[in-house]
């Protein structure tokens, strides 16, 4: 390792320290609500009596593993990319501060290498925000469903 | 940073080498002095700068690799991985950069020698 002395250079544990952990007490408390929801509506449930409801529920089973990992890969892929952009616009401030301080020619260049690496990429990030907007709407489509129609038996 | 002034390590530095001059020199001409011309300044700037830059990139993909393998926090992979990809790329494409700036910065020198020759 060089000894490479730029306010751009990785400190992993700033970039780590940045993006807290989405609140861990609310999300304590959303898993507990999500339990309770669950067992109500297992109270609630009755009990199947045809075939189609059966089939219809087998299903629905099948399905909701696989959303909530297509959520959860969505949302691990949106929490890496903001964290890359945030990580990308302090070091692209930080290099243009050493840059403006820097007299050698050569390090100035190397600098500005630095600089238009991490803009360009910015730049790219924030033209690719497609993927927050899917979130968005798997999110509201889950919330939207109408009540009955998970496979559950909940009532609203 | 290591400076850019500084030799090669256990090496001497040219300027030690002027001692032993008057032994070697054979005309009592006065040599002309050198002057090292602002375009060939620019050209080993620009080399410098762009070699300091894939050295830097090589290290933080080093780091970030090594990062990766001990990372448990699926986010932050994810964080990594992005990272990683930028540097890869800019890894891939800047090496051709550095490449042609050695080509004219070396043109450079051999036109400078020639004049002093000439000269």
């Amino acid at each position: 390792m060089s000894n490479l002395t730029l306010g751009s250079h990785f400190c992993w544990e700033r970039v780590r320290a940045v993006p807290p952990d989405l609140l861990p007490a609310r999300r304590e408390l959303r898993d507990q609500l999500h339990h309770r929801t669950d067992a109500d509506a297992r109270l609630k449930c009755p009990a199947p009596w045809s075939g189609d409801t059966i089939r219809m529920s087998q299903i629905t089973a099948a399905a909701e593993p696989t959303d909530r990992t297509q959520l959860s890969r969505l949302s691990t892929s949106i929490r890496g990319k903001l964290q890359f952009m945030d990580y990308l616009v302090r070091a692209a401030v930080a290099d243009v501060e050493r840059f403006q301080d820097e007299n050698d020619p050569g390090t100035r260049i190397f600098i500005k290498q630095l600089v238009e690496m991490h803009t360009a990429n910015l730049r790219l990030e924030s033209q690719n925000l497609g993927m927050i907007s899917d979130l968005c709407n798997v999110l509201e489509a889950i919330v939207s469903t109408p009540a009955g129609s998970n496979g559950s038996g909940e009532t609203a | 940073m290591t400076s850019p002034n500084n030799g090669m390590l256990g090496e001497p530095s040219l300027s030690e080498f002027e001692d032993l001059a008057p032994e070697f020199d054979d005309s009592s001409e006065p040599t002309r002095p050198f002057v090292t011309s602002r375009e060939l300044r620019r050209y080993l700037a620009e080399v410098k700068g762009q070699a300091q830059f894939l050295l830097y990139l090589a290290d933080q993909i080093e780091e970030s690799l090594e990062q990766l393998t001990h990372e448990t926090d699926r986010c932050h992979s994810a964080f990594l991985c992005k990272v990683l990809g930028m540097y890869s790329s800019q890894l891939e494409t800047k090496h051709q950069g550095l490449g042609e700036r050695i080509a004219e910065a070396c043109q450079e020198i051999y036109v400078t020698i020639r004049e002093h020759e000439i000269g």
